[in-house]
């Protein structure tokens, strides 16, 4: 479990995060989701300890966050842009897996063929795209109990997402925790368990994706019902969240759902 | 397994650098070695003479190392890509040393060797000139292994590796101007003190007795044994001092 207590983060002059309490558990896909420069991969690098923190602490199974093997080992992030070095992806995961003792090599080899990535490509001869899967499939053998993706479908064609999508699915167990945090949230809607909604100085919505479809409703109508919180109209009809009073769970819009709750700490 | 050091994952580590850092250092190599190849194609026409290559040789594998820890370690605390250096799960101790191990005995020996065999290279295929390789001074293990020798190549070595450790960018740039800017103030400085001592005669007579009294009795050659103990603290507290420095780095470094 990751233990996030009173995190407060700047960088010169500019309040990233502030005051910030939360916890991640294990078993459950995170989306982690905010407006730019919120902060969310700020929190990524301090989870990482490639940041140091101001105040506040940060826990990993019950140790303070710090660059050291035994921290290090539990965790592996994917950052939004991944240049990669200038060597072959083999080489590469080859050096790197000897570090995480959970590393499945057959998996690895699996991801990258179902990505259609040669191994012995370097990733300097690599779009972004295929980087970014390439660094998918290892972040996933590599079986670290925390995964923290950063923008992971951004670059990646429409099959990747789908592909991604279900890598995901498989990858997860109940001792991982995976947080991702991403604009594209239609890549994303099915497979997460929990939402966080972060704003620069608090924690918007820390909720399960069941307790959020039991607290609400979604869907789409000519005309949006009385009573909605939040109404977006479209081509199709209106796009809308209300009240869930009927107790009958509906397929989650985490658009909608970001911009009702954005729009709702605004007004405060 | 500790958390400071363990020699299972210091080898690990260091697999990891030479698989990863290691080949970006062969394209630096190709360049020195080049100069070699470059020189020999201008005086090939006029024959080549013994020294002229060994005296090539020896500042260039001097550069080869030197510049070293700006070729291998070019991107540890790049903040774009830096991170891949920092989540690797091993000790800023075993960071350290095995960046100490890569700069200060694997890339000189692969210096030596890629510079020695382009000499060798050359010498077989023109036979002109006996090559540079034969008469190469610093192979002499006896010299290597001297315990002066050794801490002067620490000093030597660990001081671009805390420059390139230090600086995010233009790093070799940086380090140049930073030796410049250090060159000018010690001018200044000796300059001032030296107009200082001249300008109060009781001043400047108190150093000559000074001088006379510790230095009067004693042979050239206690001065310059003197003057070597003097110059292998300095290197010692500069190898002491940059080492700190990039194990700070290495450990604080934010990206």
């Amino acid at each position: 479990m990751i233990e996030i207590e009173k995190l407060y983060f700047s960088y010169p002059g500019i309040p990233v995060l502030e005051d910030l309490s939360t916890t991640f558990k294990e078993g459950r896909i995170y989306g982690l989701l905010g407006e730019n420069g919120v902060g969310k991969s700020t929190l990524f690098k301090l989870m990482c300890a490639l940041l140091t923190t101001k105040h506040g602490t940060i826990k990993i199974d019950g140790t303070v966050v710090e660059r050291k093997p035994s921290c290090l080992s539990k965790i592996y992030y994917v950052p939004e842009d991944f240049d990669g070095p200038d060597i072959a992806i083999k080489n590469y995961a080859a050096g790197v897996s000897q570090f995480y003792p959970n590393y499945d090599d057959e998996l690895f080899a699996r991801l990258l063929a179902d990505f259609e990535i040669d191994a012995n490509r370097k990733f300097t001869n690599l779009s972004l795209g295929q980087r970014k899967r390439a660094v998918i499939a290892l972040a996933l053998a590599l079986k670290t109990d925390y995964l923290f993706l950063d923008e992971p479908t951004n670059g990646l064609d429409i099959p990747s997402k789908a592909l991604f999508r279900r890598m995901m699915a498989a990858a997860m167990d109940e001792k991982r925790t995976i947080i991702i945090s991403t604009h594209q949230v239609r890549d994303v809607e099915n497979l997460l368990d929990h939402i966080m909604i972060l704003d620069r100085r608090s924690v918007l919505l820390d909720k399960s994706v069941s307790d959020i479809q039991q607290e609400y409703e979604f869907g789409v109508s000519a005309n949006a019902p009385e009573g909605s919180l939040y109404v977006e109209p479209g081509l199709g009809g209106c796009t809308y969240i209300c009240e869930n009073k009927s107790g009958e769970e509906s397929r989650m819009n985490i658009e909608i759902l970001f911009n009702y709750i954005n729009l709702k700490n605004k007004q405060k | 397994m500790s958390d400071t050091f363990d020699f299972g994952r210091f080898g690990k580590l260091f697999k990891y650098e030479c698989l990863n850092y290691l080949p970006r250092y062969v394209k630096g190599m190709l360049v020195f070695a080049g100069f070699i190849v470059a020189s020999w194609a201008f005086t090939i026409k006029d024959g080549y003479a013994l020294n002229d290559r060994t005296e090539m040789i020896y500042p260039l594998f001097c550069f080869a190392v030197l510049l070293s820890p700006y070729f291998v370690y070019s991107d540890i605390n790049s903040r774009k890509k830096g991170y891949i250096y920092a989540i690797i799960p091993a000790s800023t101790l075993e960071k350290l040393l095995s960046m100490s191990l890569m700069c200060m005995v694997v890339v000189p020996v692969c210096a030596f060797v890629a510079l020695t065999a382009t000499d060798v290279l050359l010498w077989l295929f023109s036979m002109m000139g006996i090559g540079g390789f034969k008469e190469i001074a610093f192979l002499d293990l006896a010299v290597l292994l001297d315990y002066r020798v050794i801490i002067s190549a620490i000093a030597f070595v660990s001081t671009p590796m805390m420059f390139n450790a230090v600086f995010r960018s233009h790093k070799i740039l940086k380090t140049l101007l930073f030796f410049l800017a250090l060159f000018f103030a010690l001018v200044f400085g000796v300059s001032f003190i030296v107009s200082a001592l001249s300008v109060n005669l009781a001043t400047e007579r108190a150093f000559e007795i000074w001088l006379g009294r510790t230095f009067g009795n004693c042979s050239a050659q206690d001065v310059i044994s003197f003057l070597e103990i003097m110059l292998l603290l300095f290197n010692a507290a500069i190898a002491c001092v940059t080492l700190a420095v990039t194990y700070r780095r290495i450990k604080k470094m934010d990206y």
